[in-house]
C-alpha cells in the first residue's frame, strides 16, 4: 500500500551555506492513510520544523533537502499554485497557541467558511451553514452564537476547538497538530485531545501529532517517533515503546511521565542537561553528554538509524535491552 | 462606549485644548518685538496712537485677550492687520477651499499610494517594489518641497512642456498637479515605509501562517488577513502626516504663487499680524485634532479588539 506521507531524509538548514544551523537533520517518516503518528521531542528538536515541511510552509529562510511526498506528490519545491490546492484541502494542520493562530479582526465564521470557499468554491452562505454544522461537531455549545464571535471573544479551549473545526472543514486527509494542547490548561487539553480521537474516528484521516509531552501522543498514536537534535532516535509502536524503549532517551522521556496509577510523586524526575544549541553538534551521538550508557565511540560516531526485529527502528549504539520494561 | 458618546466625548474636550493654543498663541506673538504697523519709516505719534486705538490694541492686553475670545465665539477671528480691508474669516474663506483641496488630494495620495507601494515591497522583499519604496523614502525624506517644487518645474514646466510651473486658475487641474505631488510625497515617503515594515511583520504573525496553512491564496491572505492589522500604524500617522501636508502647502503655496491659506502664517508672523496668525493657528489645530479624531475611529473599525474610550 502506498504511504499517504512520505518523508525521505528531510534536511531543513537555516544560516549561511558555510555554517549552516540544521534543525532537521535527515528525518525520514511514513503515515498510512488513517495512522496517527505521534513526534516526540523537547524544543528545538525539530519537530516543529518538520511539521512545517510537511506543510510547505517553512519561511524564506530555510534550505530543505529530500522529500516530502504527499499522496506520491513531493512538497518540497512544489509550485505555490500546486501547494495551496493541497493544503487547506488534503492536509491541514492545527497550531500550538489559539491564541494567535485565528486573525483578530475576521469573525470565526469567515475564517472557518472561506476553506470552503477557496477549495470547494462554495458560496459564503452554503460554507457558513457547513461551519456552523461543525462547530456543533467539534463541541461548541451555541455555535450560531461562535459563528458571529471574534477571536478575542473566545476562550482558548474554545479557539483550538474552531481551528480544529476549520481543518476539518475540507475533510482533509492528512491532519498535522504540532502542540495543539501545549497552551491550553489541563482539563481542557484532555477534551481537545479527546476531539481528535473521536474526529479521526469519524473522518478516517490521518495525524501527525507532535508534542513535547509523551503522555498527549500515547493517548492517540499508533506509533511514536522520538526526535532529537533534528534527528529521529526511536520509532516504535506505542505500546512496545511505552513498555520497552530501546534508545536511552527515550527511556528518559517515560521517566519524565508520572504513572496516573501510582501515587503523586513529590518531584517529578527530570532530564537533566540540555539538548545541544543547532549550531554546536559536532559528531558522534548528539545524546551523549546527557547520556548514563555512554561509551567511547558514542563520541565519535554517530549511531545511525536500525530497525529492530520489532518492526521499530533505533539510533544507539548501546541500545536498551528489548522488553526490559521500564528501567 | 458608542461611537456617538465617544464622539461627543472627544469634540468637548477639543474646546479646552483649543483654547490653551489660543491662549498661548495670543500671548506668545505679542510678546515677539515689533507690530503690526511697523515701517521701514516709523509713523508720526499721533497718527500710531489712532491706529492702535482704532484696532484696540491700547486697550490692558488681557482686555484684549477677552474681547478676542468673545469675538470667537460668535465666528469672528477679527480684522486682518495688515490686509486692510479683509478681516480674517475672509481671508480663511478665500484661501482654504483651495489648500483644503491640494493637501487633502496630497494626503491621500500619500496614504493610498504609499500603502500600496509599502505592501508590494513587503510582499515582494527585495525585489523591484522594495527597492522602489526604499529610493522613495530618501527622495522624500531628504529633497526639501521648496528643492523638489523648483525642480520638477524646470523638468515638467520649462523642459517638457507638460504642465505648467506656477499659477492657479480655479477648475484647472494640471495646475494643482506639481504642488499636489510636491505636497504628498514626503508622507508618501513615509507611509510606505511605515507600511512596508507593518506589513512584513503582519506577514510573520502566527495566523498570516494558518491563514497560508489554509490553502489561501497569496493574494487572500494579504488583503483579508493580513492588511488591516497593518494598517494601523500608518492610520496612526495620518495627523503627523497631516501636520507634514500642512507645513509643506506653507512652502509649496509660496513657491508656486497658489491663493492657499499657507502664505497667510509665514506673513501674517512676519508682519506681526496678530488676529491673522491666530486664526491660522486655529483653522490647523482644528483641522489636526480631527484628523487625530478620525485615526482613532479608523483604528477602531479596523481592530475589533480595540473600544472607543475618550
Ligand atoms: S549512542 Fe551512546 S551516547 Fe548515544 S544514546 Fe546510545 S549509548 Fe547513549
Amino acid at each position: 500500500m502506498q504511504d499517504l506521507l512520505a518523508v525521505e531524509e528531510l534536511r531543513v538548514a537555516y544560516g549561511s551555506a558555510e555554517a549552516p544551523l540544521e534543525a532537521v537533520r535527515g528525518v525520514t517518516l511514513a503515515l498510512a492513510a488513517g495512522e496517527c503518528v505521534g513526534v516526540v521531542g523537547e524544543s528545538a528538536s525539530g519537530k516543529t520544523q518538520l511539521c512545517l515541511a510537511t506543510m510547505g510552509l517553512l519561511g524564506r529562510g530555510a534550505r530543505v533537502s529530500g522529500r516530502v511526498r504527499f499522496a506520491g506528490e513531493d512538497l518540497v519545491g512544489m509550485p505555490l499554485r500546486r501547494l495551496n490546492q493541497l493544503r487547506g484541502a488534503r492536509l491541514a494542520m492545527v497550531f500550538q497557541d489559539p491564541q494567535t493562530a485565528l486573525t483578530p479582526h475576521l469573525r470565526i465564521g469567515t475564517q472557518m467558511a472561506e476553506v470552503l470557499v477557496v477549495h470547494r468554491g462554495a458560496g459564503w452562505s452554503a460554507a457558513r451553514a457547513a461551519a456552523l454544522a461543525m462547530l456543533g461537531r467539534v463541541g461548541i455549545e451555541d455555535p450560531g452564537w461562535c459563528l458571529e464571535r471574534y477571536p478575542h471573544e473566545l476562550s482558548g479551549g474554545m479557539r483550538q476547538r474552531v481551528l480544529i473545526g476549520a481543518c476539518l472543514l475540507s475533510e482533509p486527509q492528512l491532519l498535522v497538530a504540532d502542540e495543539p494542547t501545549t497552551a491550553l490548561d489541563v482539563t481542557v487539553q484532555a477534551q481537545v485531545l479527546e476531539l481528535l480521537a473521536r474526529m479521526r474516528r469519524e473522518s478516517g484521516m490521518a495525524i501527525l501529532l507532535v508534542s513535547h509531552d509523551l503522555a498527549v501522543v500515547a493517548g492517540l498514536a499508533d506509533r511514536i517517533a522520538v526526535m532529537y537534535a533534528g534527528r529521529i532516535v526511536e520509532l516504535a509502536a506505542t505500546a512496545r515503546l511505552l513498555s520497552g524503549p530501546r534508545h536511552p532517551y527515550s527511556a528518559a522521556l517515560l521517566q519524565c511521565v508520572p504513572d496516573i496509577r501510582g501515587p503523586i510523586p513529590v518531584r517529578l524526575p527530570t532530564l537533566p542537561g540540555q539538548p545541544p544549541a543547532i549550531g554546536e553538534r559536532a559528531g558522534g551521538c548528539p545524546f551523549a553528554p546527557r547520556c548514563e550508557r555512554r561509551e567511547a565511540r558514542c563520541l565519535v560516531e554517530t549511531p545511525p538509524l536500525t530497525a529492530d526485529d520489532e518492526g521499530g527502528a533505533h539510533a544507539c549504539h548501546r541500545p536498551l535491552p528489548a522488553r526490559a520494561g521500564r528501567p | 462606549m458608542s461611537t456617538l458618546r465617544f464622539l461627543i466625548a472627544r469634540l468637548s474636550s477639543a474646546v479646552p485644548t483649543l483654547l490653551c493654543i489660543v491662549t498661548i498663541t495670543f500671548f506668545l506673538i505679542r510678546f515677539a518685538p515689533g507690530g503690526p504697523f511697523d515701517q521701514e519709516q516709523a509713523l508720526p505719534a499721533d497718527v500710531a496712537a489712532n491706529l492702535n486705538a482704532a484696532y484696540g490694541l491700547d486697550r490692558p492686553i488681557v482686555d484684549q485677550y477677552l474681547r478676542y475670545l468673545h469675538g470667537l465665539l460668535h465666528g469672528d477671528f477679527g480684522p486682518s492687520f495688515r490686509y486692510r480691508d479683509f478681516t480674517v474669516t475672509e481671508l480663511i474663506d478665500q484661501g482654504l477651499p483651495v489648500s483644503f483641496t491640494l493637501g487633502g488630494i496630497a494626503l491621500l495620495i500619500a496614504v493610498i499610494a504609499g500603502v500600496g507601494v509599502g505592501t508590494l515591497a513587503a510582499v515582494g522583499r527585495g525585489g523591484m517594489a522594495d527597492r522602489t519604496v526604499l529610493g522613495l523614502a530618501v527622495l522624500g525624506v531628504a529633497v526639501p518641497s521648496f528643492v523638489l517644487l523648483p525642480a520638477l518645474g524646470l523638468l515638467f514646466g520649462v523642459e517638457l512642456h507638460w504642465l505648467p510651473v506656477a499659477g492657479w486658475n480655479p477648475g484647472r487641474v494640471d495646475d494643482m498637479v506639481l504642488p499636489v505631488v510636491t505636497l504628498a510625497l514626503p508622507p508618501l515617503a513615509y507611509i510606505a515605509r511605515l507600511q512596508r515594515g507593518s506589513m512584513s511583520e503582519a506577514l510573520q504573525s502566527p495566523y498570516v501562517r494558518t491563514a497560508f496553512a489554509k490553502g489561501l491564496p497569496l493574494r487572500t491572505v494579504v488583503l483579508r488577513h493580513a492588511l488591516r492589522p497593518a494598517l494601523i500604524p500608518v492610520v496612526s500617522y495620518l495627523a503627523p502626516a497631516g501636520a507634514m501636508v500642512m507645513t509643506g502647502s506653507l512652502v509649496v503655496e509660496t513657491i508656486a504663487g497658489l491663493p492657499g491659506i499657507g502664505r497667510y502664517l509665514v506673513q501674517g508672523a512676519l508682519n506681526r499680524d496678530y488676529t491673522l496668525v491666530l486664526g491660522m493657528v486655529i483653522v490647523y489645530s482644528t483641522l489636526l485634532i480631527a484628523l487625530g479624531l478620525v485615526a482613532d475611529l479608523l483604528i477602531a473599525a479596523l481592530d475589533p479588539r480595540v473600544s472607543l474610550e475618550a
